[in-house]
């Protein structure tokens, strides 16, 4: 599913990743663990590959990136499911329309997207919220629009960077039991964040990441 | 795929709408534009109706010596009309011209002087040119050159003035225009990409849920469509009027109406379409390679 070789990347500044190796399987829920700055986010975007490495090779799929076409890139993220920290939902759209708005990117008919829409929000628990916007959201309900837009494009992974940063320790704990539901049925996910009291004990993959160097627990 | 199409028109019609301002300042420009261009046109279709009239009605008249014989003339009036840019040529004898002197003046000179004191001479009639400048000074020259020439009659000097005024302006309306449609593309330029700054939040989203550059920039592109549409549309509608009340007032004056081209819709459209659609690629080559 998602594969890492030898993967270095840094930035200009000097920070960012090295001679990271790791190997995510098919349904598989990873945690990301590191303090801010540690290179989780680093992970991600090269995962997603909106960075390409200096050395080594990501998989993603059947993504290569010493072989993927810029052009191609597009196809590569139909198949993640992204959620941020920061929710990035559009403002002036309503939470139908933020959820529908990738399903109009890949090109589903228009007479399938309501049921599709509607289905995940009911399975995130926004049923009656549809004609609301973002600001009209508590941060957990946003969240949740979050991994409903990223659920209803069906994806095989779930990449979710510091989804409970910006939310209370029982919604943060009520997200991690979503994404684990949301796994339970078959969607790899990738969870990072830097709160070890919310991760432990959830018998899931833990790997940490300090200063760049990943180490797998 | 119609259903994606459907949704990318519509995001280009949404953003009409949630950019007020930007969309009014592209639509004056494009409107304003058109106007201009729209009224130099005008103005030059008509001139061009008149100097194809007058150019119908150039012709030269030559008079010949007067110990000439008829058959010498007529010898003369065959070489002319040899001549490139000769349509044809009306022979008139001595005794045709006191025929066109008592038409025209009510009097038969012969009553009054006992020999026919009126030249033989010859009415040269030159070839319709409709989209090209008419020279007539080398016929001129020609005909100059045959024997048995008494004098040349002919509006060359203003024919000249003419033909020279058409095409100052016509050089004039060249540039003007040019210069006019640069700075609305840049305008339409410059209000697509506040477009794009203002919306950089959607932009980045897009990237990430697997939108293709394509995707992003064709709602951007229909939207400097519609711009360019309604700037246009509404620019004919203005200058439909005003030909409307300004015929209506000429025709207490003169018989003379200004027209506008029937197909002048059609054309006002496809350049205020073409300048916004060559302003949004502009942006977006710039804010979106």
């Amino acid at each position: 599913m998602i594969q890492m070789e030898n993967v270095t990347y840094s930035y200009e500044k000097g920070y960012g990743v090295k001679n990271v190796n790791f190997t995510i399987d098919d349904a598989e829920f990873t945690f990301l663990i590191g303090p801010t700055g540690a290179g989780k986010t680093t992970i991600m975007k090269l995962i997603y590959m909106a960075l390409i490495p200096q050395s080594g090779v990501v998989t993603t799929g059947h993504f290569r990136s010493d072989k993927i076409k810029k052009r191609k890139i597009p196809f590569l993220r139909r198949s993640v499911g992204m959620i941020f920290q920061e929710y990035h939902l559009l403002r002036d759209r309503n939470l139908y329309e933020n959820i529908a708005l990738p399903l109009y990117v890949i090109g589903t008919r228009h007479s399938e997207i309501a049921d599709r829409v509607e289905n995940v929000i009911d399975q995130v628990g926004l049923v009656g919220k549809e004609d609301h916007t973002p600001d009209e959201l508590s941060g957990g309900e946003q969240q949740r629009a979050c991994i409903a837009r990223a659920l209803v494009k069906d994806p095989e992974i779930i990449l979710a960077d510091e989804p409970t940063g910006n939310l209370d320790p029982i919604t943060s704990f009520e997200l991690l039991k979503l994404l684990e539901a949301v796994n339970h049925e078959g969607t790899a996910v990738l969870m990072a964040s830097h709160n070890y009291n919310l991760i432990k004990g959830r018998g899931h993959k833990i790997m940490e990441i300090q200063q760049g160097l990943l180490r797998e627990n | 795929m119609l259903d994606r199409a459907l949704f990318l028109f519509a995001e280009g019609f949404r953003n009409l709408l949630r950019h007020k301002l930007t969309v009014f300042a592209a639509v004056f420009s494009v409107f304003l534009t058109m106007i201009i261009i729209g009224s130099l046109f005008i103005i030059g279709k008509n001139t061009n109706k008149l100097i194809y009239y007058l150019r119908t009605k150039y012709k030269i008249e030559v008079f010949f010596e007067a110990d000439l014989a008829k058959e010498e003339a007529l010898d003369v009036v065959k070489q002319i009309e040899s001549f490139p840019g000769v349509r044809n040529t009306t022979f008139i004898d001595k005794e045709n011209a006191t025929k066109i002197f008592e038409k025209q003046f009510g009097e038969n000179i012969l009553d009054y002087i006992q020999r026919n004191p009126l030249p033989m001479s010859c009415v040269i009639n030159l070839n319709r040119t409709g989209d090209y400048e008419l020279d007539i000074m080398p016929i001129v020259t020609r005909i100059e050159s045959l024997p048995g020439i008494d004098n040349i009659e002919h509006q060359g000097k203003l024919i000249q003035r003419i033909e020279g005024f058409h095409n100052r302006f016509t050089t004039i309306f060249s540039v003007v225009s040019i210069g006019i449609i640069l700075i609305t593309i840049s305008i339409i330029s410059n209000t697509i990409k506040l477009t794009i700054y203002a919306k950089k939040d959607l932009i980045q989203d897009l990237h990430i849920i697997g939108a293709t550059n394509t995707f992003v920039k064709v709602p951007f592109l229909i939207e400097g469509i519609l711009q360019g549409f309604i700037g246009s549309f509404i620019a004919f509608l203005v200058l439909s009027l005003c030909l409307q009340i300004g015929n209506n007032i000429l025709t207490q004056f003169s018989s003379m109406t200004i027209r506008m081209d029937p197909a002048a819709a059609s054309w006002m459209l496809l350049i205020g379409i073409s300048i916004s659609f060559i302003g949004s690629l502009r942006a977006l080559a710039r804010f979106l390679p």
